[in-house]
């Protein structure tokens, strides 16, 4: 508890100084007079304070000193200093750790948005002139987590600091003289719980069938191979099984309906042996007519049994026949199946080198497609400003909370924009060098008014490779995707598909060129040239009189080209014509001799076919003929209790004729012993 | 916890405390009540922590405000869109739409801007008005009012005597003039 009044209140104040300092402070008029009250105001008109305090005046002197306080001046210095303690230590730390939090922040992006572990080491972020280097980056690749997508040397990023200070990231340019694909990693880049997609098996498995060499065609290996793709085989042993199962179990019925009618027939023999000569009461006729009736009853329920069985029988019989066939069409479709792996020309021998080249695109350019498409979908996945984009084209439209957004005239960019990234290795005076370009990455194309665009050059030597590319998501755009390869003096090699003109492997100095083009509502085109020079041949079999003609024709051709234009299926198939030059010739030397080979050919696959399945065949014909068999036997029941009816019938016929012959001989005999009577009263 | 800012209020009008930072802490509650919560919303609300106003009041009156904020929102829309399109203004605009930060603080919606502008013009005539009414009540209402038999029987309500208990508890001098 304090004892002396307050300091404010200790000094001497002259009128006007007391009224500015202290009365004017006060705003309540009790405070005011109380504090006129314990100031003692002095001829020279000085206010002091009284020197005789209570400790009750002192306690109230200080809660009065305390408000003046703090109705004077405008600003809390306390909370004001606390503040810029709290802003210089969040920069410190900024300052001191923004290398590392950034590396970790950039790490975090490239791992969410390529799906597996991303390293970046020696980052630097220079805040006053807007710069990002970076001494290494890898991407890991999800699908190959022991390789990198894609590896980064020395890196440098400027950005618009302008654009960053309104919130807008927005770089200039990214510099890298080192990138390098597919480089191999010491640790797994799979993320944990990562699922990768599922491989295209079915299509790799279409794409590796066999083809049609100059040999021959290999039905063994064929057949091995696609043995468990075929369906017969199955269907024929599973038929097999069924009838198995259905002979057992009729067989087993129908030798229970013997045994019983073999009982049966004893009971049908008793009423058999009765002699109806031996039949002279009427109480014998009774007692026969009985034994009669209850074989009658026995013999009904059975023959219903049997009956019922026959009908069963009847729709079985019907389903093994029904299963018979399908065996017949099932061996049918695999025999299709199994020649689908005999490339024969698909379009005949006209367009033989057409077709075999038409494979050949067809496994290579179905990777254009599903690029472009990922290409597409990474440019809408950025674009997310497209609110902003309706406003500019003059449509209100008010944002929740915010109102209309004002436009203004002058340069707007985007959230997100890469303005230019180039990617290069080597130097481009030389004769060796890489290098790539990517512009105008943008979260809104609408706003920056320019497609994402894509340039690579890769020369090695005389060899070049180009590709140019753009995605344009604007509204106004014809064409959303439009891409162009060019390939020069590049080394072809080419393998598989070539046997069916007695080729092991061609060999060519490849120029390719194609562009391709997706278009609103994902309409396709594309052409494509490819011309061969400088071919070799390695021959199956060179005596062959096919190898050798192909060999002429192929290395005397001038030029062999190929065109083609094609397009994609909404399910991203491809669809082609080709064309090449020595399609004639091809077609007119050797035509007939492939022709030829390829009839002879499906004939041995068939042979072969039903040679593997001969056993089973077999089999279920044996299965089939015990089946029907029991057909007769079954018939020769129902018969047996045919001839049973027909015998109890006759008898019961002979027992009734029995008894009325007896009593009719009873009445007769009656009216002979009864006398005669007038029976007029 | 109401009742208790209900306290602090009546500490606040009814103690030493200079008008100015109660009426200051009223205007500016009416100019943050007037602007969509954003960047300039934040930084109006840090600027306000460091000036000497009774930030009680500021809450009090902010909520209070905002309680208005759905019927002026299409009248500050239209504000702010004639506004923002008159000549000169708009130029300006621009010029501060291209700076960084401010660009970020969301004065190119009509709704800040017309908020913003409506806040500025209401914020003098508020403060002078607020001003007025606590020093009338101070010099003539206060004591004749707590004179009166209706306080008498309000302060046996339940619910006004905790209140006048809160009030006392933080600030006993005081009542006892009411």
């Amino acid at each position: 508890m304090a004892k002396k009044p307050p300091k404010l209140f200790l000094k001497q104040y002259k009128e006007t100084v007391f009224n500015k300092k202290i009365l004017f402070r006060t705003f309540t008029e009790k405070d005011r007079e109380y504090l006129l009250s314990v100031f003692h105001k002095s001829e020279e008109n000085v206010y002091s304070i009284k020197q005789d305090l209570s400790r009750e005046d002192i306690k109230q002197l200080h809660a009065i000193a305390k408000s003046i306080k703090k109705n004077t001046g405008v600003v809390t210095k306390g909370k004001l200093i606390v503040f810029l303690v709290i802003i210089l230590s969040v920069s410190l730390f900024y300052i001191l750790f923004k290398d590392i939090l950034l590396a970790d922040a950039l790490k975090a992006g490239l791992t969410s948005i390529f799906q597996a572990k991303s390293e970046v080491a020696g980052l630097s972020f220079d805040i006053f002139n807007a710069k990002i280097a970076l001494s290494s980056c890898a991407v890991g690749d999800s699908t190959k987590p022991l390789q990198n997508l894609v590896q980064l040397g020395k890196t440098e990023v400027d950005l618009n600091m302008t654009e960053l200070l309104k919130g807008k990231f927005v770089v200039t340019n990214i510099e890298c003289q080192d990138i390098q694909f597919g480089t191999k990693r010491t640790n797994s880049a799979r993320l944990d719980g990562y699922v990768p997609p599922a491989e295209q098996k079915d299509r790799e498995e279409a794409g590796e069938g066999f083809a049609l060499d100059i040999k021959g065609v290999d039905t063994d290996a064929i057949i091995n191979e696609q043995m468990e793709n075929l369906k017969s085989p199955g269907q024929i042993k599973e038929i097999n099984d069924t009838i198995k199962e259905l002979t057992t179990r009729w067989s087993g019925t129908i030798e229970t309906y013997e045994k019983d009618i073999n009982k049966l027939g004893k009971s049908v023999d008793s009423v058999k042996k009765i002699n109806i000569k031996n039949i002279k009461t009427i109480q014998d006729a009774q007692k026969a007519y009985s034994t009669i009736e209850t074989v009658t009853k026995d013999l009904k329920k059975l023959k219903s049994v049997v009956d019922e069985s026959t009908k069963e029988f009847g729709n079985d019989m019907e389903k093994v026949k029904t299963e018979a066939k399908l065996i017949t069409e099932s061996i049918a479709n695999d025999y299709e199946f199994l020649l689908s792996f005999v490339k024969t020309p698909e379009k005949g021998v006209g367009k033989i080198f057409s077709s075999i080249a038409e494979d050949f695109l067809k496994n290579n350019l179905g990777d254009f497609y599903s690029y472009g498409m990922k290409g597409i979908d990474v440019i809408k996945n950025l674009d997310v400003e497209k609110k902003e984009k309706s406003e500019k084209d003059g449509k209100k439209k008010v944002i929740p909370g915010k109102g209309y957004k004002l436009q203004f005239p002058g340069k707007t960019y985007p959230n997100f924009l890469i303005e230019n990234a180039s990617f290069s290795i080597g130097d481009t005076a030389g004769t060796s060098f890489f290098k790539a370009r990517v512009q105008d990455v943008s979260s809104s194309q609408e706003l920056t008014g320019k497609p994402s665009s894509v340039n690579v050059i890769f020369k090695e030597g005389t060899r070049d490779i180009s590709f140019d590319g753009f995605v344009d998501i604007r509204k106004a755009s014809e064409e959303i995707l439009s891409l162009s390869f060019s390939m020069n003096d590049y080394p072809l090699d080419v393998e598989k598909g070539l046997g069916l003109l007695g080729i092991e492997k061609l060999k060519a100095d490849a120029a390719f060129f194609t562009d391709f083009a997706i278009l609103r509502e994902n309409k396709t085109c594309g052409s494509l040239s490819v011309s061969l020079k400088n071919i070799t041949l390695e021959l199956i079999d060179e005596s062959n009189e096919i190898s050798k003609n192909i060999l002429q024709i192929l290395t005397t051709a001038d030029n062999v080209y190929i065109n083609a234009g094609y397009s994609f299926r909404e399910d991203g198939s491809l669809e082609l014509s080709v064309e090449s030059n020595i399609d004639k010739l091809i077609a007119d030397r050797v035509g007939k001799m492939i022709e030829e080979l390829a009839g002879e050919g499906k004939t041995r696959l068939k042979k072969e076919l039903d040679f593997r399945l001969d056993s089973l065949l077999k089999e279920n014909k044996a299965l089939y003929t015990s089946f029907t068999d029991l057909e007769s036997l079954l018939d020769g029941n129902t018969d047996d209790i045919k001839g049973f009816t027909s015998t109890i019938d006759k008898k019961r016929k002979e027992v009734e004729a029995k008894l009325k012959e007896i009593q009719k001989q009873a009445g007769e005999k009656a009216k002979d012993l009864i006398p005669d009577i007038d029976l007029n009263f | 916890m109401f009742l208790k800012w209900i306290a602090k209020i009546i500490i606040a009008i009814n103690a030493n405390i200079k008008p100015g930072q109660i009426s200051g802490g009223i205007a500016c509650a009416l100019l943050l009540s007037f602007i969509p919560v954003n960047l300039l919303w934040g930084i109006l609300l840090l600027v306000i922590f460091f000036i000497k106003v009774n930030l009680s009041v500021v809450f009090i009156f902010l909520g209070i405000f905002a309680l208005l904020t759905p019927l002026t929102t299409d009248l500050f829309n239209s504000i702010g869109y004639t506004l923002g399109y008159l000549p000169g203004i708009y130029d300006f605009l621009g010029f501060l739409n291209n700076i960084p930060v401010i660009s970020l603080m969301g004065i190119d919606y009509t709704l800040t801007l017309g908020g913003l502008a409506c806040g500025i013009v209401l914020f003098v005539p508020m403060y002078l008005l607020s001003n007025l009414l606590i020093n009338l009540y101070r010099k003539q209402v206060r004591d004749r009012v707590a004179k009166t038999k209706l306080v008498k029987r309000l302060l046996l309500i339940p619910i006004i005597a905790k209140l006048v208990e809160a009030v006392r508890a933080a600030y006993d001098m005081y009542i006892k003039t009411m």
